[in-house]
């Protein structure tokens, strides 16, 4: 039995996550006002912290003996999907998979991840030899979630000395770079894959809902605005290019959540399904979030058009969630016998 | 540099084009392609007579001494025709060693004959597992009394099926020494294993079981003979860019043409802004195509490395072109290009041949790539 | 969203890899002409007699009446016991029989199900001609009806297997002062009938299975029109959409064992430096990666297809999304065959496996049943809801 539907519980999920972000997140949120001035900072405050978590998204997931809802990770994917089309912070799919890596270790730390008291911000090593990070939205932050091929560490924030902020390419988060001190020892760590795998899930669902919302915004415009008498939509190229569009998102949505069920089902594949889930939905973010620049022409140039931000958006997140070492590892050294069958 | 053709250039693009017009037709061609010899041995000897066999040759032994434009600007549109007539082998690659060797050496009575076209030529130098560069050939040449022994295996020698006599690349057993031999075709010991290639012309696999050969018939070794050999390749491979450039300029107004005429939907398929772009993207390659060859062409003359970078870039633009033309002319014409009767599917079919013919693109970039890093200085001009 | 496999399927699975490994052809499939007509049709025989024929269809017309899902399960399986796909029974299974179940009369059901299912007839599909292509309501084969029959004359053009062939789905105009989507007209045509003149059409890959089908007053019974007199593009439009929908899904399932034949002979193969396994190469592997994760996608949304299969009985035009991807995919999968094979790629003898004449056969994949480019335009316009027409 294979069903990649929605059901009517998760058409709900979707609905008032959807609904939720929508309001409070809104992708316009981003836009410069006629000042020049963002209408809404980088980052999160810990007022919209506190909203996020009375929402029960950090406990979404968690078994009902430990205090949560108990619901699949399926749904976790679906919150992801929806912060991914709004770009909010990636540090919610942070804390959701350092709430996962507490009640795994049975660590006191799980009621204040689900209650919103503790917040967690994931990190980027440099690369494989550096000590030192890129950390995402950081600021306020009690605990930083670091992943090194699927390993999940979960650190005390003040572990990382010499934090210095940078420029973001992606502006809607802040981006800080910082050392982790020498010898530091986790707070809790996996030492399965588990969280790992949760992160990557978390990520690419992210990277879906950008693929989407960048796909919807192109075609929205594409039906509107007007050339030579008639919508630009009704012009092959243009068409076309929205079709591809919707070819990638659709392959994206399709393989994400595979990965999703594969994964909640316990199949013997799912760390490969899992790895195609990223390069599908990294490759359809950026893919789409070019492409919509591309069709609207001289406004997608500019910040007061929304399309940058998926293009951003999908810069970040690919760097994040199952590194390019793991994923070749993963997709070239399985043979196909492990995978063809479901069984 | 002046991109310009001469008055002596155009007439020979203008003559060309007229005789393949008026000798080649599409109908003629898949004839050919049908029959044993896989070529027009009436064409062939048109060519002679046109001195076509002769380009490039030196006047000594009676050829048409010229710069390698004139045999690019002939060889385009050779392309443009598909002519299956193994110019490049003969004139170009086999041609180019025994010019090279002297008019006192053996080879010159052979290249005499074979600039009037009573002798055809082939090389073989590929083997099986080498992958285009066989430095040091498998294939053994050992001494025996005033003669050579040969012994060993070449496979896909291009041509080789209407070849009267090869130019066999070899290692001396005395000395690892490189060498390359003239052999008869015919010789005892030697058997051919003929078959046609994806685009119809002929190759065959060569096994050669103590191949007598006399001292006489050893071209040239050593050092010397592996850049003799090596400057040939680089030159038939340019040839072959050529060639597909003339194959792309015609395929392309092909399809321009059906898309003009075509009408679905009420209209002419040209009308559809979908494809006026594929075609548009057509043309840009085609005209990269035509820019790089040029830039090869201006660097045949330069020293070894420096030559093979640019020949080597040449052929990767030209690969990644042939592909988007080749392919998007299919695509665009619809079912009927995957028919024999369309030429289209000729084309292609030319043009994944010429990809894989004389190092594929794979190998054209990473040598283009080990050349830049050691020498850093190669410069555009 | 869900996953799980019920101790049914799981049963199912185990019964159908174990009577394929007892019963899949061992001999190489012929390419083209009678040999390939009796390799199918006894294939299909076996198939047949063994209980597997018609997994989806209902069980009054001889089928096993089963799950989506588990006729998935059997392509699987059917792709790792190297089960021979597509071929000339492929208009029979995946056009033809589910037509006939869905707009078909009772007694055609009756005939033409049972034949198809026992491999007793091989079934062509007319429907493209020489000027209408892609704009399939352009089409000129005109039919009178003449007392019992409809007469048939004109010509139709790209035939896969129309000389091997014992019937035809047919479309023909028979109305022609009606607007182009209207008096047109779906007809079973017997392949044998007087009138009918086949032409063979050689291809680029050297297979030879295409024709261009002539029709000189061919008499066909009025019993063999399937739905209404004029009104066969509707019936049309459902052949189509089992086309772009369900009827690929072994050809999808086959192309992922393709490409791991490629994951096979890309650590056997020598890589461009000559040297190392062409697996080792950073471009190769690249290559590779993503074919692999594309491929997974595509797996992934035969799922989603399935997904949707048990909520409408007619494939929706989405059938396109995973159409366009699979033929765009599978001729990138064979054009990186191609490389990996380097210059051995060239040779057309009998000796090379069929990476060659496969890779310039899946050059149809984005012509036939609908081109990539009108596949976009459905795509653009009846799921993304953009404007039609324009240019």
């Amino acid at each position: 039995m294979i069903d990649l539907l929605a059901s009517e519980a998760e058409q709900q999920i979707i609905d008032s996550v959807a609904g939720f972000l929508a309001e409070k997140f809104p992708v316009t949120r981003l836009r410069p006002g006629s000042d020049g001035e963002r209408r809404m900072e980088a980052g999160l405050s810990a007022e919209h912290w506190r909203d996020i978590a009375s929402l029960g998204w950090f406990g979404l997931g968690i078994p009902e003996e430990q205090g949560g809802a108990g619901d699949t990770v399926i749904a976790e994917m679906l919150v992801a999907r929806e912060i991914g089309r709004c770009a909010v912070s990636p540090s919610i799919a942070a804390t959701i998979a350092a709430g996962h890596l507490a009640a795994l270790a049975g660590s006191e730390l799980l009621a204040g991840l689900m209650a919103g008291e503790h917040r967690v911000a994931g990190a980027i090593r440099l690369h494989a030899a550096s000590d030192e990070f890129h950390l995402i939205d950081a600021r306020g932050a009690d605990y930083i979630l670091v992943v090194d091929g699927m390993q999940a560490r979960l650190y005390d924030a003040a572990a990382f000395a010499d934090v210095r902020r940078v420029i973001s390419l992606d502006d809607a988060v802040i981006l800080e770079r910082a050392h982790l001190a020498a010898g530091a020892r986790p707070t809790v760590q996996d030492a399965g894959s588990n969280i790992g795998r949760r992160v990557s899930l978390y990520n690419s669902a992210q990277l879906l809902g950008v693929a989407e919302a960048a796909l919807k915004l192109a075609v929205e415009y594409a039906g509107v605005r007007e050339q030579f008498g008639q919508a630009i939509g009704s012009f092959q190229s243009i068409k076309h290019r929205c079709a591809d569009m919707a070819v990638a998102a659709e392959a994206a949505f399709a393989q994400v959540f595979f990965a999703g069920v594969s994964q909640a089902s316990g199949q013997p594949d799912a760390a490969y399904q899992i790895a195609a889930a990223k390069v599908t939905s990294a490759g359809a973010a950026l893919a789409n979030a070019r492409s919509g620049i591309q069709i609207h022409g001289g406004t997608g140039f500019t910040a007061e058009c929304d399309a940058h931000v998926f293009l951003k958006r999908a810069h970040l997140l690919g760097q994040l969630g199952g590194e390019r070492h793991w994923i070749r590892e993963t997709l070239l050294t399985q043979a196909l016998d492990d995978r063809v069958s479901l069984s | 540099m002046d991109f310009n053709l001469t008055e002596e250039q155009q007439m020979l693009r203008d003559g060309a084009r007229r005789f393949f017009r008026e000798h080649y037709a599409f109908g003629q061609r898949r004839a050919l392609l049908a029959s044993d010899a896989g070529l027009d041995p009436a064409c062939w000897a048109r060519y002679a007579e046109l001195g076509w066999l002769a380009l490039g040759q030196p006047e000594a032994l009676g050829g048409w001494a010229c710069p390698f434009v004139e045999t690019a600007i002939l060889l385009e549109e050779f392309g443009r025709a598909l002519a299956l007539e193994p110019f490049v082998s003969n004139v170009v690659l086999c041609g180019r060693v025994l010019g090279c060797c002297g008019s006192t050496a053996p080879g010159s009575a052979v290249l005499q004959e074979m600039m009037v076209g009573r002798t055809r030529l082939a090389l073989a130098h590929e083997e099986p597992g080498g992958r285009y560069d066989a430095d040091c050939p498998a294939v053994l040449a050992t001494r025996s009394g005033e003669d050579f022994l040969l012994r060993g295996t070449k496979c896909c020698v291009l041509d080789a099926p209407a070849a009267d006599r090869l130019i066999l690349s070899a290692r001396s057993a005395a000395g690892d020494v490189f060498a390359l031999f003239l052999v008869d075709a015919a010789a005892p010991g030697l058997r051919m294993n003929s078959y046609p290639l994806v685009d119809g012309t002929r190759a065959a696999d060569i096994a050669l079981d103590d191949v007598r050969v006399p001292a006489s018939c050893l071209l040239a070794s050593g050092a010397a003979a592996r850049d003799l050999l090596q400057e040939a390749l680089d030159r038939a491979t340019l040839a072959r860019v050529s060639m597909a450039l003339g194959a792309m300029e015609s395929v392309l107004q092909m399809t321009a043409d059906y898309l003009k005429s075509r009408v679905q939907f009420g209209q002419p398929l040209g009308r559809f802004q979908a494809l006026q772009h594929r075609l548009a993207e057509m043309f840009v390659e085609v005209q990269e195509t035509r820019s790089i060859l040029c830039c090869g062409l201006a660097h045949l003359d330069a020293e070894g490395a420096q030559r093979n970078a640019m020949v080597s870039a040449a052929k990767v633009v030209a690969v990644n072109a042939a592909r988007i033309v080749g392919g998007q002319a299919i695509q665009l014409h619809g079912s009927i290009a995957m028919t024999n009767e369309c030429a289209a599917s000729h084309y292609y079919r030319h043009l994944l041949a010429f990809e894989k013919i004389h190092g594929d693109a794979d190998w054209h970039l990473d040598r283009f790539a080990r050349l830049r890093e050691t020498h850093a200085a190669v410069t555009h001009p | 969203m869900q996953l799980s496999h019920t101790p049914e399927e799981e049963q199912f699975r185990a019964e159908v890899r174990a009577w394929l490994r007892a019963n899949v052809p061992r001999g190489k499939r012929p390419r083209t002409g009678l040999a390939l007509r009796e390799y199918d049709l006894e294939w299909q025989r076996r198939q047949y007699e063994g209980g597997w024929a018609g997994i989806s269809w209902p069980r009054e017309y001889g089928g096993r009446g089963l799950s989506l899902m588990q006729q998935v399960i059997w392509y699987e399986e059917c792709a790792a016991a190297h089960a021979p796909v597509g071929g000339s029974t492929f208009v029979a299974l995946s056009h033809a029989g589910p037509t006939l179940i869905v707009c078909g009369t009772e007694e055609q059901k009756r005939f033409h199900l049972p034949k198809i299912l026992k491999g007793e007839a091989v079934w062509c599909q007319g429907f493209s001609e020489p000027n209408a292509g892609s704009d399939l309501a352009g089409l000129k084969t005109r039919a009178h009806v003449e007392g019992e029959h409809l007469v048939v004359n004109g010509s139709k053009i790209w035939t896969s297997y129309a000389a091997l062939a014992d019937w035809q789905e047919l479309l023909v105009r028979t109305d022609p002062g009606a607007q182009r989507h209207k008096g047109l007209t779906w007809v079973i045509c017997d392949m044998h009938a007087p009138g009918i003149t086949i032409r063979k059409i050689p291809t680029m890959s050297g297979t030879g299975n295409l024709c261009q089908v002539f029709y000189d007053d061919v008499r066909l019974p009025l019993a063999n029109v399937v739905g209404e007199v004029n009104g066969g593009w509707d019936v049309s439009m459902t052949t189509l959409g089992f086309e772009r929908g369900t009827a690929f899904i072994a050809h999808q399932i086959h192309l992922a064992s393709t490409l791991e034949k490629l994951h096979v002979m890309a650590r056997d193969l020598r890589g461009p430096d000559g040297r190392r396994p062409a697996i080792e190469d950073g471009a190769v592997a690249d290559q590779l990666l993503n074919l692999r994760a594309e491929v997974a996608a595509l797996r992934a949304m035969t799922y989603l297809s399935v997904s949707r299969g048990a909520r409408q009985a007619v494939p929706g035009p989405e059938g396109n999304i995973i159409a366009l991807c699979y033929a765009e995919l599978s001729q990138r999968i064979y054009a990186f065959a191609v490389e990996l094979l380097g210059n051995e790629a060239l040779e057309m003898h009998d000796e090379n496996p069929d990476w060659l004449t496969d890779y310039l056969d899946a050059f149809k994949n984005t012509i036939a049943g609908g081109t990539s480019e009108i596949r976009r335009n459905v795509i653009g316009e009846r799921l993304l809801g953009l404007p039609r027409g324009g240019r």
